[in-house]
């Protein structure tokens, strides 16, 4: 099966994502007729009455159709909708579309990505974890609303109240200083920082976010004080490191690629597992004795629990084949993920061990946010 | 072509752009990205079209706009509004890309060079200037500024992640939806208001004297005109600074230097032109420290990012030298983008402000219906839409009592970007507030604040009139 959907051509894939597109577009951008309906009222009314008139019976139409389609046909008769936690545009939100246009082609029915962000990612968790077990509904079920949120303010809803489907990416982190810092390699680092509790300043895009938790985990296990100075985004720590505002911090690499690739940044140390690929000369927290140090946001699929198990097996070969396409893969990479599939079973293995993890960081560090 | 289709006024940037994203992915990306970048250019001038006709600024940039575009609508000029915000769009955004073109490097070392410190000092500038922002009642004015702090201060604490006056909504633990209130507080309050009075009809329809700018016109806004690329395009550049701060400095600025500052407010047409042009100058300054740095100043910008990022290729400090054909693509395209815009506006403003002959029963669902649907649109939140409803009655109980709104708005947006400057300085410092005084910059920026905050409170007392103009 596997193969089979290897070879859908490149055009083919895109011309789905136009698809989903379009959808997207009917559905969360009705506000951007508004100029467009006042124009419309130059028209001639009877113009105006027709294209009312039209409207409505296709409207019909369609209810009509996906009714008597859906009475016979298996799952899914209608369009799926994946909600992504965060804005339009961010690193999330555009990953989520790529993995929907794959699982579109393979559904034969198109995966809407709908963006319903807010309070860190709990508000579109929410909804799903309460919406209809029907598998039209379906969240990216991500490191922050699923993971540190949870360890660190009450949620309404816990991992069990979802059906995991499997991951598809990492977001590999790394400890980056300016380019004229003093410490060339970890080891310096960790030194300086021991002599000077207090001193140094790690930029973080937030309270609770993966870099804050990076960074009181470092705190933690290398015995040193890193005071944490909380911004509002990546782009700002990056602003805050440059200009000498702050002296370190532990980020995302797809913000920070760029700046990292012209040399004005120092990778002074990876949180991956292995060594990537972009830095085979950075070494890994593990490598420098730090064991504890694996710290990698993960993104998946998963849908409300209590989905037929039919409909959830289908939906789970759909993705893992989606997460392993070739295609997929690169398009993931191109946009800073670290792809890495991970089956259902793996995955909600993996969730349950890291939210361990970040519990105890949050307590023990006393992040606590009520 | 890509700015053809960001030329339709009235398409929201954000969703416009997310939704073409992926249509980019098949073109090379130097056309793809022009798209976007047409698209956004576009979008940030059509926001300023319902500011003028109905009063509702589609985006938060536009809000200055209302105040005296509106104001000229009411009076029959809404064609001179709309000119000259076009032209003051178009002027602002060429010249604005000459720095862009040949300093963006030595630019954007600059611009990193403002810390949680400088950006505190110039929001203490940019609060003490809420003065200039009144037309009544200079304590009313007070008394917004401070509600607009409190307002601001709803949400979650960037420093300690807590939240605060929540009231256990979760809806607002991310704050007060900004272009929601402004919807609510402009055009639904707006609408409310002319319900009541029925005469209002008439003085819309009554004369429609010019469908563009007069020779007064002009000799009354170029000046503003200038002032406001500059402004717009310094404060731009800044990372997180940006469009809606400019448009408000660029405002006050034109009322104290004018001739007529006691036109402001009523519709005078500097007010409309200097902010335009700050806002659109502000978009160009807004590449600087992406194409520089790799740095988005705003969710727009984010999305040109990830345009990028698919292409294969990295914004950072090589990006200019790496792909010189990209970097000048841009240019050109906001080059033409602008020139376009222009085009294709000005023909269209007879056809705008006919609009306004509609009779006021007929328009009035409609403007609210525009502001339901585009307050929801934003995050997909119906909370949102109960936001805008509550501040659309707040507004019109304010606008009974004859308290106005800018100042509202402006401290609303200022109150919490200053605090959490101000705190992470303090953390920056050890917790020492000399920081704000050795750092160059911010000392100057400080020491300016206190100075306009001193001599307005000698004015206030010297002469405890209820207006300073």
């Amino acid at each position: 099966m596997k193969e089979a959907y290897d070879k859908i051509s490149l055009s083919n894939k895109v011309s789905s994502n136009l698809g989903i597109n379009i959808w997207h577009k009917k559905e969360s951008d009705v506000n951007n007729q508004n100029l467009n309906l006042i124009r419309r009222k130059e028209c001639k009314i009877m113009e105006k009455k027709a294209i009312c008139l039209l409207s409505i019976i296709s409207v019909i139409f369609i209810g009509i159709a996906s009714v008597v389609l859906g009475a016979g046909e298996e799952f899914p008769t209608k369009l799926i909708e994946l909600y992504c936690p965060f804005g339009a545009g961010g690193g999330t939100s555009m990953g989520a579309r790529v993995v929907a246009g794959a699982a579109s082609e393979i559904l034969g029915r198109p995966v809407v990505v709908v963006n319903k962000p807010g309070a860190s990612g709990t508000i579109a968790a929410e909804y799903v974890a309460r919406a209809k077990p029907d598998g039209y509904t379906l969240l990216l079920f991500n490191s922050a609303s699923n993971g540190v949120v949870p360890a660190v303010r009450k949620v309404s809803y816990k991992r069990e109240d979802f059906e995991l489907y499997g991951q598809y990416a990492f977001i590999p982190m790394v400890l980056i200083v300016k380019d004229d810092a003093p410490w060339k390699s970890f080891e310096e680092f960790i030194a300086y920082a021991k002599k000077h509790p207090g001193e140094l300043k790690a930029a973080t895009s937030g309270v609770a976010t993966s870099s804050h938790l990076g960074i009181e985990l470092i705190n933690r296990v290398a015995g040193v004080k890193i005071v944490h100075l909380p911004f509002k985004s990546g782009p700002e720590v990056t602003a805050a490191i440059l200009g000498g505002h702050a002296h370190l911090g532990l980020e995302p690499i797809p913000a920070q690629k760029g700046v990292i690739e012209a040399g004005k940044f120092r990778v002074l140390a990876q949180a991956s597992e292995k060594r990537l690929e972009e830095f085979p000369d950075v070494p890994t927290f593990i490598e420098k004795g730090y064991p504890e140090l694996k710290w990698c946001p993960w993104h998946g699929i998963a849908g409300p629990k209590g989905v037929p198990e039919k409909i959830s097996g289908k939906l789970k070969d759909a993705f893992s084949i989606a997460f392993q396409h070739k295609e997929v893969v690169e398009m993931l990479k191109k946009l800073g993920f670290t792809p890495n599939y991970r089956s259902a079973d793996d995955f909600t293995k993996f969730v349950r061990e890291d939210e361990e993890k970040f519990s105890k960081i949050a307590k023990e560090a006393n992040i606590r946010l009520e | 072509m890509g700015t053809l289709v960001g030329v339709l006024p009235g398409i929201g940037p954000t969703g416009t752009i997310a939704i073409l994203l992926p249509t980019t992915f098949v073109l090379p990306p130097v056309a793809g990205i022009i798209m976007l970048a047409g698209i956004y250019y576009g979008a940030m001038y059509g926001g300023s079209t319902t500011s003028i006709l109905v009063n509702i600024p589609g985006e938060a940039a536009s809000v200055v706009t209302c105040l005296d575009g509106y104001q000229m609508a009411i009076k029959g000029r809404a064609g001179p509004a709309l000119g000259i915000s076009a032209l003051g769009s178009f002027i602002g955004g060429t010249i604005a890309l000459v720095p862009l073109m040949f300093l963006v490097h030595p630019l954007a070392e600059v611009a990193v060079k403002f810390g949680p410190p400088e950006f505190f000092a110039i929001m203490c500038m940019g609060l003490s200037l809420v003065t200039y922002l009144v037309r009544g009642s200079f304590l009313k004015a007070v008394i917004m500024a401070v509600l607009g702090l409190f307002l601001g201060s709803v949400g979650t604490d960037t420093i300690s992640g807590r939240l605060r006056f929540t009231l256990g909504i979760a809806g607002l633990s991310d704050g007060i939806g900004l272009v929601p209130m402004v919807m609510g507080l402009f055009g639904v309050s707006e609408v409310l208001t002319n319900i009541e009075k029925t005469t209002k009809i008439e003085i819309l329809k009554a004369k429609i004297k010019h469908f563009f700018p007069t020779l007064n016109d002009w000799k009354r806004s170029i000046g503003a005109i200038i002032r406001g690329t500059f402004l717009g395009f310094g404060l731009g550049v800044l990372p997180g600074g940006g469009s809606i701060i400019s448009s408000f400095v660029s405002y006050t600025i034109e009322k104290k230097l004018s001739k007529h500052p006691e036109e402001f407010g009523f519709g005078a047409i500097e007010g409309v032109a200097g902010p335009e042009t700050a806002n659109n100058a502000a978009t160009a300054g807004g590449f600087v420290p992406l194409l520089a740095l790799g740095l988005p100043p705003n969710v727009i910008m984010a999305l040109l990012l990830g345009a990028l990022l698919v292409h294969g290729v990295t914004p950072g400090p090589m990006f200019i030298s790496n792909h010189p054909d990209i970097f000048w693509g841009l240019v050109a395209s906001m080059f033409l983008g602008n020139a376009m815009l222009l085009i294709l506006n000005l023909p269209v403003i007879p056809l705008w402000v006919k609009l306004l002959k509609v009779p006021y029963q007929i328009l009035f669902p409609l403007i609210i219906l525009f502001c339901l649907i585009g307050s929801y649109s934003i995050n997909n939140s119906i909370f949102d839409i109960i936001t805008m409803l509550a501040f659309g009655v707040i507004g019109y109980v304010l606008r009974k009592y004859k308290y106005e709104e800018a100042p509202l708005v402006l401290a609303f947006i200022l109150g919490p970007m200053m605090e959490q400057a101000f705190r992470q300085s303090l953390i920056m410092s050890d917790g020492s507030l000399f920081i704000f005084f050795t750092r160059p910059i911010s000392a100057v920026a400080i020491s300016l604040s206190i100075a306009i905050f001193i001599s307005t409170g000698v004015a206030f007392v010297r002469k405890p009139r209820d207006k300073i103009t």
